[in-house]
């Protein structure tokens, strides 16, 4: 599995927070940008990676209209390492990688490429690496969902979104069992299982994994184990009544009732006319206005994230 | 006699086994909530009658364990609305797993299962209900010869039909004998 982040070597490196959520236009980029100016003043070191390849925005969200380095230059080999296209932002401590330009290169990026990029992000000097992933379920958001220390899904209180986060979610959770060991076991466990071999329709992880314990039970714990350990945590964004604030908590239960799958709620951001007008400023709205309610929700979400890592 | 508590009653509503009655309510009302047909938490996630069915599950195992609990605690003297009473109830319905280890408890749990109450139970044993008590309780210093509460043992786990009364009242002297320091 691609597991860069997770050995001894590795374990002084940044924490690296992904933020996906399948949907787009849910607020990944405004979190990513905001989390990190957070953790910037904490006096943490922050670099903000815009993974969201083909459609990159993080720059224009900081206030850098054209940024001069970009992941595009080190994937076509004009920049040696990730170090090389780090670009200071206005605000201390806080850095990004930008991905603008790179829709060429970036869209169709080639696995060795992408292992080169995940290794590297382990090697930058950095508290915290926030990578901004696309939207949808494509193999390269999952890949850097999943190699990172936690996965942030993104939603808004909409079916769409809502609906969109579980797709994801499952996607990314058939990828990781891609990669637990011991793989051929599992491999013929799941087809076995998608076969009906466990006498009843399979419906969620749950019913899968139940299926498997009869059909192989070292299978079956290793994709228990993996379930438990799936690391990764849901945001509602732009709540604006009683039962939104609950739908983080309601999620985290449905995917630990239904898909036997942990994923924990990380905290609910509110709707926040200033949002919208910090975009349009390009200039993000923990900084311009650090006593409204979304900069306070993002600060008791990056106060949530402590401990909250993977592994 | 009201139906009995299954122990996946327990996990239907997400619950340790003896949870107190106001942890049951407040289980019971967020996952009806969560299975609520207009729940955006769990729409596109079940088809209505995976729904349906995690709805009726979760009120049978709501409704066993509140008409246990109710029925228990009315059976103590006391009334089915007597919050305390029913707390007291359902505590009495963690399932001891280990009859080695706990073996007051054990009997604790199958008299309540029963639903008889103390006094019932010294009614059929002749045993005084607070020496039962203690026996339930372990409360050693008030507990008499090993000889003697060997017999009263093993005449209430007859009565309450415990499988194995010779191997619990085994398990109940010896460790009478460790904790009270007989010979």
């Amino acid at each position: 599995m691609i597991d860069v982040f997770h050995d001894d070597s590795a374990s002084e490196g940044p924490r690296i927070w992904a933020i996906g959520g399948g949907k787009g236009g849910v607020g990944k980029s405004v979190l990513a940008a905001n989390l990190g100016v957070v953790l910037a003043k904490r006096r943490e070191r922050v670099v903000l990676v815009d993974a969201d390849l083909g459609g990159a925005n993080l720059h224009t969200i900081l206030g850098i209209p054209d940024p001069e380095l970009t992941l595009s230059d080190y994937v076509g080999g004009r920049a040696r390492s990730l170090a090389d296209i780090v670009l200071e932002t206005s605000i201390p401590g806080l850095r990004l990688v930008s991905g603008a330009h790179a829709l060429a290169e970036m869209a169709n990026l080639k696995s060795g490429q992408k292992l080169r990029i995940l290794r590297h992000l382990g090697d930058l000097s950095a508290d915290h690496v926030i990578l901004d992933l696309g939207a949808g379920s494509g193999v390269n958001v999952l890949d850097f969902f999943l190699a990172s220390h936690r996965g942030i899904l993104v939603v808004v209180p909409q079916p769409t979104s809502v609906e969109n986060a579980y797709q994801f979610i499952k996607a990314a959770f058939a990828r990781r069992l891609n990669q637990t060991e011991p793989r051929r076991k599992i491999a013929a466990a799941l087809g076995r299982a998608a076969a009906g071999a466990g006498g009843r329709p399979t419906r969620s992880a749950r019913d899968l994994v139940a299926d498997i314990m009869v059909i192989d039970a070292e299978a079956g714990a290793a994709v228990l184990a993996a379930a438990a350990t799936f690391g990764a945590s849901v945001v509602v964004n732009q709540a604006s009544s009683a039962s939104h604030e609950r739908l983080a908590a309601e999620m985290s239960m449905a995917c630990r009732e239904y898909y036997g799958i942990a994923v924990d709620a990380l905290g609910t951001l509110p709707t926040d006319p200033l949002v919208g007008r910090s975009v349009i400023d390009r200039e993000p709205v923990v900084q311009t206005h650090p006593d409204c309610p979304f900069a306070i929700a993002v600060r008791r979400l990056a106060s949530n994230l402590d401990g909250a890592a993977r592994g | 006699m009201v139906e009995e508590i299954r122990r996946e009653d327990w996990e239907v509503l997400g619950i340790e086994p003896g949870a107190d009655l106001e942890k049951v309510h407040r289980a019971y009302h967020t996952r009806r909530s969560l299975f609520s047909p207009s729940s955006l938490a769990t729409y596109s996630l079940l088809r209505t009658e995976e729904r349906n069915e995690l709805l009726a599950r979760l009120d049978e195992a709501f409704m066993r364990i509140s008409n246990a609990a109710a029925y228990l605690a009315s059976a103590k003297g006391g009334s089915g609305a007597d919050d305390e009473l029913v707390d007291e109830a359902l505590a009495g319905l963690r399932t001891p797993t280990d009859l080695v280890g706990d073996p007051g408890a054990y009997l604790r749990h199958h008299r309540l299962v029963s639903g008889l109450t103390l006094e019932q139970v010294s009614v059929e044993t002749k045993v005084r209900p607070n020496l039962l008590e203690a026996i339930e309780r372990e409360t050693w210093r008030l507990l008499p010869a090993p000889v003697f509460v060997r017999g009263f043992v093993l005449q209430v786990a007859r009565l309450l039909r415990i499988d194995e009364p010779e191997a619990l009242a085994a398990a109940y002297l010896e460790k009478m004998r460790l904790e009270r320091g007989d010979d």
